[in-house]
């Protein structure tokens, strides 16, 4: 009794003919080549994958099947793995006739029982719609990123940017850069920022605020910002952050005055 | 170098009684020490009252070459004349605040038509400050 188990787990358990069975039958493409990358094995879930029969491939080379972007080029970790790799995962792009096909495939080297490479084996992993997804994703972050800094002209020499949502390093960096070109572009001489629509200031955002304020300083224009809330000016006291020369103002109708005041503006009303 | 062939590698204009001195667009220790030379060598001869530093051309600029920009702001205002930076490129501007300098004691305008006007108000606060006999110069 013993001695039978013993030879079934030297045989890997499993007879041979079962093996086969449960590689046929795994529900993802499973490939295996020879060094000349021709094609030795391909599993029932690979033959459908490609739309042919095992008969139709054995013997051709992969790279005429699947015509990804890696093929034939030094981005190929079949070959990778032939040439001595362990075993790589990559993204790639299959173009199966008119098909395109985003796959993630793994390939590992095909070893003989004394540990000689004949070989590779790979099996892939169909992730289209995760591709579709973070495509997707990219092009929302794109628009939100456009969309978040909008520099508006309000009178001549004056530009007001104002700021909806959460200040993280990212969007301050970007509001600073948004404001820098303005700045350049119109030759404003002073700026606005309107942070009424911003929820919470933390040491970080006003850290960010003053960064922004001096950046402008140093462009030779002049930085006011405004909408800040009973709330907010609580916080940045509580915290300690002196905002240093940075004009402030509760509403943006009061910066505009300070602004016109700046400038030697006069608002007269007709009577 | 004589003070002629100082000024003659440094393009320095004079408007009005203005200096207005261009930096190059690329600017490193030696050339910023020549420039320094030549403006103050133009403050001399011309005994002007009045220096736009035009920086507009420049793209790039570490914290060691914008100290010696402001050294020379520095060595101007004690000849007497008033010292406005103009045109900071906005890659520059947040370069150096992410390095973090201090830049509370320089002028800057965005155009040069402001750095004349800047120029104006400078000059209105030396003479306030004298009348009020706080003499001294930040």
């Amino acid at each position: 009794m013993n001695a039978e188990k013993q030879k079934n787990s030297s045989s890997n358990q499993i007879d041979g003919n079962l093996a086969l069975q449960i590689l046929q039958q795994i529900p993802t493409p499973v490939m295996a080549v020879d060094p000349n990358l021709q094609i030795i094995f391909m599993n029932q879930a690979g033959c459908r994958f490609i739309g042919k029969n095992f008969e139709e491939i054995k013997g051709t080379h992969c790279y005429s099947i699947f015509n990804s972007t890696h093929c034939q080029t030094s981005d190929c970790r079949m070959k990778k793995v032939i040439d001595g790799g362990e075993r790589f995962t990559a993204r790639n792009q299959v173009n199966i006739d008119d098909r395109v096909i985003h796959i993630e495939y793994t390939t590992a080297p095909l070893k003989d029982d004394n540990g000689n490479i004949i070989g590779g084996i790979e099996y892939i992993l169909d992730n289209t719609e995760r591709v579709r997804q973070e495509q997707k994703l990219r092009e929302q972050n794109k628009i939100i990123m456009e969309i978040s800094t909008p520099a508006i002209k309000l009178w001549d020499r004056i530009v007001v940017i104002p700021v909806v949502g959460v200040i993280d390093s990212m969007r301050a960096q970007q509001m600073m850069d948004t404001m820098l070109k303005e700045i350049t572009q119109t030759s404003a001489k002073v700026i606005i920022l309107d942070i009424h629509g911003v929820a919470a200031v933390d040491t970080a955002v006003a850290n960010h605020l003053i960064k922004i304020a001096k950046a402008t300083k140093l462009m030779g224009c002049r930085c006011i910002i405004s909408g800040i809330s009973p709330a907010v000016a609580q916080a940045i006291v509580q915290l300690g952050i002196d905002l240093g020369d940075i004009n402030t103002n509760s509403t943006l109708e009061d910066a505009l005055s300070d602004a016109f005041a700046l400038l030697k503006f006069e608002v007269i009303s007709k009577k | 170098m004589g003070e002629r062939s100082v000024l003659s590698m440094v393009n320095i204009q004079s408007i009005n009684g203005c200096i207005i001195a261009p930096l190059n667009s690329e600017v490193h220790d030696d050339y910023i020490e020549l420039f320094q030379r030549a403006v103050l060598e133009k403050v001399k001869l011309t005994r002007s009252k009045d220096v736009i530093i035009d920086v507009s051309a420049v793209k790039f600029l570490d914290s060691f070459t914008f100290e010696m920009l402001k050294e020379s702001a520095n060595m101007i205002s004690m000849l007497g004349a008033y010292v406005v930076f103009v045109g900071f490129q906005p890659g520059v501007a947040s370069a150096l605040i992410d390095l973090d300098v201090q830049f509370d004691n320089i002028f800057t305008a965005v155009t040069i038509e402001d750095g004349f006007e800047l120029l104006e108000y400078q000059k209105s606060i030396k003479i306030d400050d004298i009348s009020d006999e706080n003499i001294g110069y930040e």
